[in-house]
């Protein structure tokens, strides 16, 4: 168990010295991991993902050797990335990160299980949505649209439209400032046109933003059983994400004319959009 | 101190409920009991809003919720989605 320990607090020490302050947090989540990890070691050692963890621990020099490959490598990029304040690739950094805590938490819980770059874009197909980058100073909001869509994140439903915010459960593997695109979209919609997708529709994307990682307001959790003398209290705050969405692609949007100066637009274009209006339900095949 | 996030819950309580420790406890308790309870209900009286509804926006157009269902993915009703079943 002290060289257990021993590993824990080099694992630990050398990714705190790291400067990148991602690879701290994940580290900071991962410690109570690495010890519910060595408590399942103690008590049952028969789990498959247990054995590999004996085998990378019982050769403690080569997984001393791994560890400081890893982490090396980590640090290299995390400067590297670093430095470049305003265009660092998020996708970049995790998949580094990632490969180096493949070693420490091999198959362990839930947390640390995207292990490479391609299991977190998949992991994040699940939930219908692929990460697009980080965004600096980009004008992205544009006014309201009139075209709506259906969008499916995770087991949730939303009609939304251009600038509406949605509250989703906590979505993994994206910061806040991500650009989503969120690919499972069911129905798109505007004045003039529907389009209906069987279950989705294929070159439909919506683009969203991350705007913050907040919790729910709390809930008190009560239970009562009268004369019987049992009472529970429980406090629970959901972990939500709120996006924005900022665009809807793959339907034509009606041409905006300019509405604050009515006098001075000439009738023509007025007549020729209601011209335009012509009833249209086409169903994606 | 438990009384005071008593009388914290307690606000908008009819007569001595929001006053008298005793009977706000009491109140307290049933109001959190339903809130548990209702958080279920809650999402069974939307759904079946959301049926009501459906049933009445495809009678419209003359057919049925439950034919309607039949049409696995081709749902033709105003502004339902595709692949909820509901």
């Amino acid at each position: 168990m002290a060289t257990k320990r021993c590993l824990q607090t080099l694992a630990r020490q050398s990714s705190i010295f790291s400067p990148n302050p991602s690879l701290q947090y994940l580290h900071r989540t991962l410690n109570p991991h690495l010890q519910t990890l060595t408590l399942t070691l103690a008590s049952t050692p028969q789990t498959p993902k247990d054995d590999h963890i004996w085998h990378s621990l019982i050769l403690s020099p080569n997984t001393h050797f791994a560890f400081a490959r890893s982490f090396s490598s980590n640090r290299g990029n995390g400067t590297a990335s670093d430095e470049d304040d305003g265009v660092s690739v998020s996708e970049d950094e995790d998949g580094e990160i990632s490969d180096g805590e493949e070693v420490l938490a091999a198959n362990g819980a839930n947390r640390r299980e995207y292990s490479v770059e391609e299991k977190e874009t998949e992991a994040a197909a699940i939930g219908y949505k692929v990460i697009g980058q980080l965004e600096r100073a980009e004008r992205i909001f544009k006014d309201y649209e009139p075209v709506f869509a259906v969008i499916q994140i995770g087991s949730h439903q939303f009609k939304v439209s251009n600038g509406d915010c949605v509250y989703t459960e906590r979505l993994k593997f994206c910061e806040v400032n991500d650009k989503l695109i969120l690919n499972r979209v069911l129905m798109l919609g505007s004045k003039t046109q529907t389009m209906i997708g069987r279950p989705i529709l294929p070159d439909a994307a919506v683009h969203a933003v991350v705007e913050e990682h907040a919790l729910d307001a709390k809930v008190i959790i009560f239970k009562k059983k009268r004369r019987k003398n049992y009472r529970r209290t429980k406090g629970h705050r959901q972990e939500l994400t709120k996006l924005r969405i900022t665009d809807i692609q793959g339907i034509e949007k009606p041409e905006k004319t300019a509405p604050a100066k009515p006098e001075k637009s000439p009738p023509g274009k007025t007549e020729k959009a209601s011209v335009k209006k012509v009833e249209k339900v086409t169903v994606a095949a | 101190m438990n009384k005071k996030e008593v009388f914290k819950l307690a606000k908008g309580f009819r007569g001595r409920a929001k006053n008298c420790i005793r009977i706000a406890r009491e109140r307290v308790e049933k109001a959190l009991q339903y809130s548990y309870r209702d958080r279920r209900n809650k999402k069974r009286d939307m759904r079946s809003l959301w049926i009501e509804r459906i049933n009445a926006g495809t009678r419209l157009h003359g057919a049925m919720r439950n034919e309607n269902l039949r049409v696995c993915k081709e749902l033709n009703t105003e502004g339902a989605p595709g692949s909820g079943y509901v």
